[in-house]
């Protein structure tokens, strides 16, 4: 039986305007849905269910009296924790913000409430954001709901565990180091990372930079780009927003998959991949690449992308949580404190040539797209591991420099700020969700999840390849 | 007596494509005026007279064959000496690269010649741009036509310069710190830092950054606009590129300047301003501000914008001078030396501050810029200073710091990547062209220029606010 907490929100949102499904309805199955399942995942944090009834009474008289509806209008909605949300409980993951009430929406939040969508629930997330394991003092942590022992992955991984769980079909999500692809692929949902500025963020610390981009989650492509079209915009707040026109993200087409010129690339050239993962990459590849114009094994030159990557990041945390450092050292969790303390060895020097060196890397990946329309490699090197444990720290047997060096094969991307879909594609080996990263030139992000589209409808026509489903009904209480 | 090289370049370009001018005879014009001027001020430093006679023969022949013509079809063009030209001698003013011959024109440069332009001589430039007074070990300094013992202003002086007194109708330049804006205002001429990603450079070493932006100088506001039709466009290869239309430029928003609301700030709210400076501001102002449907004073909030920039700038010049200064320190110029070595001494929590402070103060700017459409400010802070002064010393009694102290007037506006134009506005009390920084919108350069436009129109009705000419008979050799 589906409960509407099971419909897509395209499918939600159309009998909701044909009055054959109530938002209130509709609000009360994601409800019934998170009662049922959350105590076996740990994904939600705050909640406003009685404002999100009142709204989705509103809801219902608009459409009963045959107002203009917005996109979402009467869509559930839940917000990763990291955001701020008015009137509605924001903790950051950190034990310093456990009673945080902000005064105001972040301006993502009060967007997406502006096109109809309704704030019901906050998801969980690492403290600030930090690693992905989703686990942090305040709530506790996250569970796969293939395998509640094993991590979620993160950051946003409170947000893809109620999507997968059907507790919400839009969640939102964010993105350092892979924070809304790694999560994606773990709990078999799709993402989208843009190219920095097409989602403005208007709270980022630093403004000239490819880190912290805000994106949406869904269970498929036309949900998440239903989701991205109302928040795809140009906002001066954002340094790196620029003029657009919204409607190239209103409805995006698919992409004839018998005219592209595929690379793949089951490791970036330099990411550590646990070598069940590349078996199952090169397996799944095999299944689909004669759907492609051409398809061949191509890393792009990535360089000295993980130096980069740590030094660029370590610079963010030396400015963000400078006075929590100072002042409140014993209150921010290992990951905050050695990505901190790891920032403050750095000279400016080292700085100077991080930023060069991001340049350069940004200027290949534009090269290497000169000769192929898309990229597609894994998007998480291992499997779920358990929730106790904060971060991988070995593949194949190889020690691991940091609690970040494992997530090489998003933050690879996120160095150069090319646009990735993140689609589920099957299993892995240990039973939970395997997921691709798709990947474009900067600013052709239609095109991108226009391709993740058409693969998703390919995917789909296979049980090898579709998009897994985790036990439900065994979860719940 | 007019002759072919005192043209505008719209009005010499529609002479050649109406065959009542020919390329060639301007090119000729050109030369004779460099020949003529150039022993005295030393704006030119590097000449292709020979290769600019063949393009301009081919260019003449395109016209009589009726081929479809190039905006820039046979114009002569200057290009500063920073910008890498194909066979012609590129010494970025720095004795390391006195023979320095490159192989390969950039992008700027590649986009002007395949728009028509005829690259006809370098500029002089201070060594590798850095400061504002345009004078080097392998060149020696460029004069201020108005007044040979003083600066020209730098670090586009050279381009600046050759404008000012006709050797050609259009140069480029670039500016970190207002390069472009400060020895256009010296010299009588009109510049346009554009939005920052307008023009994208393959050359930034940096690219995330809003340091290091290319534009167009010329002597009208109607020149900018042609010549950055023909240089602007998306370019992935320049990370802040973003898609938009280059072509609308050259036709740029007709602005009714009795609707304009307009704020007007004397020294941005930080920035050192000489007394007699303000004061022509003031009196400027007082000539037209009645043309505006609301002009007021009031100072955006930038209170930290001196200290961001000089520790931004310190880790850019690490970032663009440190393998020469390992490498070659004995050979690097005072003001290139002692930045860089600033910019080592910086901890890496200055650096993640000033990156995090830079954001904030972008934000606070865009909500600066929320009710108004124009933010008049001075052009320099100080009358050209003599030739042998590095920069300036000291203002209204107070001893600047440093050699970018004096600079903040620019130097604010390029943090907050706002496009600006520098233009001439009469004579300053030292008998100097005075000029003004025109601030508009990030990313809306048309409109900005469509109200330059309107203003120029304006100054031009009256002789106390008309662009300044040099006596060329005081120059003639």
């Amino acid at each position: 039986m589906t409960d509407p907490c099971d419909l897509t929100a395209t499918e939600a949102r159309n009998l909701i305007g044909d009055k054959r499904l109530s938002p209130v309805e509709l609000l009360d199955s994601c409800i019934a849905r998170i009662e049922a399942v959350n105590p076996a995942v740990n994904a939600i944090c705050g909640t406003c269910f009685d404002r999100a009834r009142d709204e989705a009474k509103a809801a219902e008289v608009a459409v009963q009296n045959g107002d203009l509806l917005g996109p979402l209008h009467g869509l559930p909605l839940g917000v990763k924790d990291l955001l701020d949300t008015e009137g509605l409980l924001t903790t950051h993951g950190s034990p310093l913000f456990k009673d945080n009430v902000p005064e105001a929406d972040h301006s993502l939040v009060a967007e997406l409430r502006d096109a109809g969508a309704i704030v019901f629930c906050k998801t969980n997330t690492p403290e600030f954001g930090a690693g992905a394991n989703t686990t942090n003092p305040v709530w506790g942590a996250t569970g796969n709901p293939f395998d509640p022992k094993r991590i979620c992955g993160g950051s946003s991984g409170g947000s893809a565990v109620a999507l997968a769980t059907n507790m919400m079909p839009i969640a939102t999500g964010s993105d350092s180091g892979g924070s809304l692809r790694i999560p994606a692929a773990f709990n078999g949902v799709v993402a989208h990372r843009s190219t920095p500025g097409i989602v403005p963020n208007e709270k980022h610390s630093f403004g000239y930079t490819t880190f912290s981009v805000l994106g949406p989650m869904a269970r498929n492509v036309d949900d998440m780009v239903l989701m991205y079209s109302t928040i795809a915009r140009h906002d001066p707040v954002d340094p790196l927003s620029a003029p657009m026109d919204p409607a190239d993200y209103a409805s995006i087409e698919e992409v004839d998959l018998s005219t592209l010129k595929v690379a793949v690339s089951e490791d970036l050239g330099f990411a550590p991949v646990d070598d069940r993962i590349r078996a199952t990459f090169r397996e799944r590849v095999d299944i689909f690449k004669s759907s492609f114009k051409e398809c061949d094994t191509r890393d792009p030159d990535l360089g000295t992308v993980d130096r980069t990557n740590w030094i660029l990041r370590s610079q963010i945390f030396l400015a963000n949580h400078r006075s929590n450092y100072q002042n409140n050292r014993d209150a921010l969790g290992p990951n905050v404190r050695s990505n901190y303390e790891a920032g403050l060895e750095i000279s400016a020097d080292e700085v100077a040539w991080a930023t060069q060196e991001q340049t350069n890397i940004y200027r290949h990946m534009e090269t290497f797209f000169d000769d192929v329309d898309i990229l597609i490699a894994p998007t998480v090197p291992v499997p779920p591991f358990p929730v106790e444990q904060l971060y991988c720290d070995e593949i194949n047997g190889e020690k691991l420099d940091n609690y970040v060096k494992w997530l090489s094969l998003t933050y690879g991307l996120t160095i150069p700020g090319n646009p990735v879909t993140a689609i589920p594609c099957g299993l892995e080996p240990t039973g939970t969700p395997f997921g691709l990263q798709i990947c474009g030139r900067h600013y052709d992000d239609a095109f991108v999840i226009g391709v993740a589209k058409s693969l998703e409808r390919l995917f789909a026509n296979d049980p090898r390849t579709a998009r897994p489903v985790p036990d439900i009904a065994g979860l719940s209480a | 007596m007019t002759e072919p090289c005192d043209l505008t370049a719209v009005e010499a370009r529609r002479l050649i494509g109406r065959k009542r001018l020919s390329a060639l005879e301007l090119v000729e014009s050109c030369i004779a005026r460099i020949e003529m001027t150039n022993p005295a001020v030393n704006a030119v430093v590097a000449t292709a007279y020979e290769r600019a006679r063949d393009e301009a023969r081919a260019a003449t022949q395109a016209v009589m064959q009726g081929d479809p013509l190039p905006p820039l079809h046979g114009l002569p063009i200057g290009i500063k000496d920073l910008n890498n030209t194909e066979g012609l001698v590129t010494t970025y003013g720095s004795p390391l690269y006195r023979d320095n011959m490159p192989e390969k024109d950039e992008r700027l440069v590649a986009a002007l010649r395949s728009a028509g332009g005829i690259v006809i001589a370098k500029t002089n430039t201070p060594e590798f741009g850095a400061g504002g007074n345009t004078t080097n070990p392998v060149y020696g300094a460029t004069r201020n036509p108005f007044d040979l013992a003083r600066t020209c202003g730098g670090s586009s002086g050279g381009s600046a310069v050759a404008l000012a007194t006709g050797m050609m109708p259009l140069c480029t330049g670039s500016d970190t710190g207002g390069s472009l804006r400060k020895p256009a205002t010296y010299c009588g001429v009109a510049a346009i830092r554009p939005s920052v990603g307008v023009v994208p450079s393959d050359r930034r070493v940096v690219g995330l950054t809003t340091f290091s932006v290319q534009g167009p100088m010329a002597r009208t506001v109607e020149d900018l606009g042609l010549m950055l039709s023909a240089i602007a466009g998306e370019d992935p290869l320049d990370p802040l590129s973003y898609p938009h239309d280059a072509s609308a430029f050259r036709d740029p928003e007709p602005v009714d300047l009795s609707g304009l609301r307009v704020a007007v700030s004397e020294d941005l709210g930080f920035a050192p301003v000489d007394n007699d400076i303000r004061r022509i501001f003031r009196e400027r102002l007082a000539a037209f501000q009645s043309a505006f449907m609301r002009c007021e004073d009031r100072d955006p909030d930038m209170a930290t914008a001196a200290d961001v920039f000089w520790v931004l700038r310190g880790v850019y010049f690490v970032a663009t001078q440190k393998e020469r200064y390992d490498a070659h320190k004995d050979q690097l110029g005072p003001n290139v030396l002692f930045n860089t070595e600033a910019g080592l001494a910086m901890s890496m929590e200055q650096v993640g501050w000033a990156n995090a402070e830079h954001t904030s103060l972008c934000r606070r700017f865009e909500d600066y810029f929320a009710d108004i459409d124009l933010l008049i400010c001075p052009g320099p802070a100080v009358p050209p200073f003599p030739l042998d002064q590095g920069a300036p010393t000291e203002i209204n009694g107070q001893k600047m710091d440093h050699y970018i102290s004096a600079s903040g007037i620019t130097a604010g506006l390029t943090l907050t990547g706002h496009p600006v134009v520098a233009l001439p506005c009469g004579y300053d009390h030292t008998g100097t062209p005075f000029g003004f920084q025109i601030v508009g919108r990030r990313h809306d350069d048309r409109f900005l220029l469509g109200a330059a436009q309107a203003l120029e129109a304006l100054f031009a009705t009256n002789p106390v606010l008309a662009r300044p000419d040099p006596d060329l008979s005081k120059l003639a050799a």
